[in-house]
């Protein structure tokens, strides 16, 4: 066997989390949309942590009064045998597309950024290969190296703060972005479903971190921890730049390196962007491994590894069609993030419902 | 834990591997420092490139001044495929320092902005690369920053315009990126600083936008012998895309308290009973304060608090310190209001009053339908200074 991959404790957990909530947040295609109506975007961010804190409660919540260990247990319990299974492969489906979004994200940077006269596929050489590796070494592998590299990483999402702070204007911040609220929820819905994946894998791989009891308070931990950055990196983005300039500009946290204006930090921005790219890949793999759980609960493997494998390099290849810019993949790419917050939430929730109509159960 | 260590490790390797794609010795590069840009005469530009010179007759490769590469081309791009294939290297431009655009290739609108595009991001030239509006071509002026008997540094020259800029107040500090955003916001205009060449003044005149002045410090429009042929002081205004009109040195430093970004810098202003010119060096006391009121005309009123040191504080005689800060605010007041009327006249807002009538607003769409660049046009400011001259005339040497 090896689904019984060990156990970690409260700062791998939690320092796991918190890295997939603001790899899956942050790097995520800058929607114009949501600058429409003026500079939103830390706003939206805020109401979105509210509403992820308070998906992620009902759901444990139901999770503990029906008793479930994790996840696929608590789908299959509260959806039945054949509901929880489609709802299974549901999150399934989602944690792949949420692990390829950031890893499009780091391809277009690093194309974009440091080796523009290089191939996607080249570039995509020197990182996924690690994501494959992690995501079949499993739960012990990268909750430590998580928390080994976590301060580093947390740095360096700390430097984009700090580096432009003296471009920061608050007339960027205005016009009030106060004249359709209904935009700022709809913008805040999709950055809840952003931030879902990480709760999802913490409460697939639960027993993991020594049951859902543990998972809630680690997940807290994340959320809190994870969603303050968020905000505040949003806030940072909105003091730098203009409404008007948002809708056209693409990876502005990227930009925020790139706003200092002279001095020992000339290359920093590059180095940066390595870091980032080792937390996403250490978040993405979390994904995978955790999907690659659910789908060995659901249908009965006995082995983490092949299907760890085999959604990675799905993730990868999905990841890698999407980089061809090819018409077809672009409009799919389009109507897949425009629709991904139904996979993310509706599984969940309708299994939350379910299980707070059904009769509570106290014992696992 | 030993798995997790040896991960830890191979991610920090791909840390340095990232800039290994491709070994590159220090003279297969033509580090490009500066690039000029001019109207051509066959085609649209003249794009000059200062690369820098690497000696490399010793062990250690040491820089050793620039040479100057030009090319007429439609753009940008082609005008690079041209010289390289004249150039014993390819040219790189991760270390360009300096942008310098002649003054009539940015009075046509829409120029500017089709450089920066492409410019941009294609060319990886670091944002915080300095620009600059040439009064008599780009080329020129780069010619001018090369001198024959002391190979300079283009390194070392941004940073000493720097350093001026901070120490007199007479230039604005302005980065590729702060151009580029301040020429497509709605809020506010933006200001390039000025560079010329010491050859032409008599023909080229002291006047800028604001008018003729005793002795208006211009780049390269100063009567001076130095090394360099080139010189920089004052600043461009735009409006959008389009430069509109110049300001000498000593209506940037007046510009520059206004918006807050002046720290210090020597004024000459005259006495009151005009017995002569007093030499103050001046310095914010604190930010000043600007309030702007949306009525019809819109009204901003401006306060700035300043503090000066006299640098020669016998020449006050009677006048007391009290008197002569009144007389000297009084004076700033008026030139403040000339300067006003001047960029308000060329459309140009880059007081940035438009960042103030921004913050009034609660709907983007109420916003853009006001239409700031239309009310500015309109709008009325005065100017509040305040002039507080420390009293160094009554103090002994070592007091």
């Amino acid at each position: 066997m090896k689904l019984n991959e060990g156990r970690i404790g409260r700062q791998e957990a939690t320092s796991l989390a918190a890295m997939g909530v603001v790899a899956s947040t942050v790097f995520y295609p800058n929607a114009a949309e949501g600058y429409r109506y003026g500079n939103a975007s830390y706003v939206a961010a805020l109401l979105a942590f509210s509403m992820l804190f308070l998906l992620f409660f009902i759901t444990v919540r139901a999770m503990r009064r029906r008793g479930a260990a994790h996840l696929g247990a608590f789908l299959n319990d509260a959806l039945g045998g054949l509901f929880g299974r489609v709802a299974a492969l549901a999150v399934i489906l989602f944690l792949v597309i949420s692990a390829a979004i950031p890893l499009i994200q780091f391809q277009w940077l690093l194309k974009r950024f440091v080796f523009p006269d290089n191939l996607v596929a080249t570039i995509c050489l020197y990182f996924l290969p690690p994501m494959l590796l992690l995501a079949c070494m499993g739960l012990e592998t990268l909750g430590r190296t998580a928390r080994i590299l976590f301060w580093l990483l947390a740095i360096s999402f700390v430097l984009p703060m700090v580096i432009p702070a003296a471009s920061y204007e608050t007339y960027h911040l205005f016009p009030l972005p106060l004249e359709n609220p209904l935009a700022i929820v709809q913008s805040a819905v999709r950055m809840t479903a952003q931030g879902m994946p990480a709760m999802l894998a913490l409460l697939i791989y639960a027993d993991g971190v020594q049951g859902v009891r543990n998972a809630e308070k680690y997940g807290r931990i994340a959320l809190l921890g994870g969603g303050l950055l968020v905000v505040l990196l949003q806030l940072c983005i909105s003091l730098s730049f203009s409404y008007s300039d948002l809708q056209e500009i693409v990876s502005p946290l990227y930009r925020l390196l790139m706003l200092q204006r002279s001095g020992i930090n000339m290359r920093i921005d590059k180095l940066v962007l390595f870091l980032w790219i080792i937390m996403g890949l250490l978040a993405v793999s979390g994904y995978l491994y955790a999907a690659a759980l659910l789908l060995c609960r659901t249908t009965g493997i006995g082995d983490v590894r092949p299907p760890a494998l085999s959604i990675s390099a799905a993730a990868a290849t999905l990841a890698l069609l999407v980089s061809q810019n090819a018409e077809w993949t672009a409009t799919a790419a389009s109507a897949v993030r425009n629709n991904l917050y139904l996979l993310a939430l509706v599984p969940p929730l309708l299994a939350a419902v379910a299980a707070y109509l059904r009769k509570e159960r106290l014992a696992a | 834990m030993k798995r997790a260590l040896f991960l830890v490790l191979a991610f920090l390797l791909a840390v340095p591997a990232g800039g290994c794609l491709k070994t590159n010795t220090v003279d297969e590069s033509g580090y490009v420092l500066a690039i000029g840009f001019d109207p051509g005469e066959t085609f649209a530009y003249r794009v000059s490139f200062a690369v820098q010179k690497i000696s490399t007759g010793s062990s250690e490769p040491s820089t050793d001044g620039f040479m100057l590469f030009s090319a007429e081309a439609e753009n940008l791009f082609q005008a690079i495929e041209t010289v390289s294939a004249n150039a014993p290297y390819q040219l790189s431009f991760v270390r360009t320092a300096m942008l310098i655009f002649d003054q009539k290739l940015l009075e046509d609108a829409g120029r500017l902005s089709s450089i920066m595009n492409t410019a941009m991001e294609r060319l990886r030239i670091r944002y915080n690369a300095n620009v600059f509006v040439a009064l008599d071509g780009a080329k020129k002026v780069l010619e001018g920053l090369n001198s024959q008997e002391s190979p300079q540094s283009i390194d070392k020259l941004q940073e000493h315009f720097l350093a001026y800029a901070r120490d007199t107040g007479m230039l604005p500090e302005v980065t590729f990126l702060m151009l580029y955003q301040g020429i497509r916001q709605p809020t506010s205009d933006a200001v390039i600083p000025l560079m010329g060449t010491n050859e032409d003044i008599r023909r080229l005149g002291t006047a800028d936008s604001v008018g003729e002045t005793d002795y208006a410090y211009l780049g390269g429009r100063t009567a001076t012998q130095t090394q360099l042929q080139t010189g920089v002081a004052g600043l461009g205004l735009m409006e959008a895309d389009r430069l509109v009109g110049i300001l000498s040195g000593q209506n940037t430093q007046l510009l520059l308290m206004a918006t807050g970004d002046f720290q210090t810098g020597d004024m000459q202003l005259p006495l009151p009973d005009g017995s002569g010119m007093a030499t103050a060096a001046v310095r914010m006391q604190r930010a000043p304060k600007t309030e702007l009121a949306l009525g019809e005309p819109p009204a901003a009123l401006v306060k700035i608090y300043l503090e000066a040191d006299l640098l020669h504080p016998e020449i006050l005689g009677n006048t007391s310190t009290d008197e002569l800060g009144a007389h000297f605010a009084h004076l700033l007041e008026q030139r403040l209001q000339a300067v006003f009327l001047t960029c308000r006249a060329l459309g140009s807002d880059v007081f940035g009053f438009g960042k103030l009538a921004v913050k009034k607003f609660s709907s983007v769409s109420e916003w853009e339908a006001y239409d700031w660049k239309a009310r500015f046009q309109g709008l009325e400011a005065r100017f509040e200074v305040s002039v507080v001259i420390q009293d160094y005339a009554s103090r002994k040497l070592f007091q």
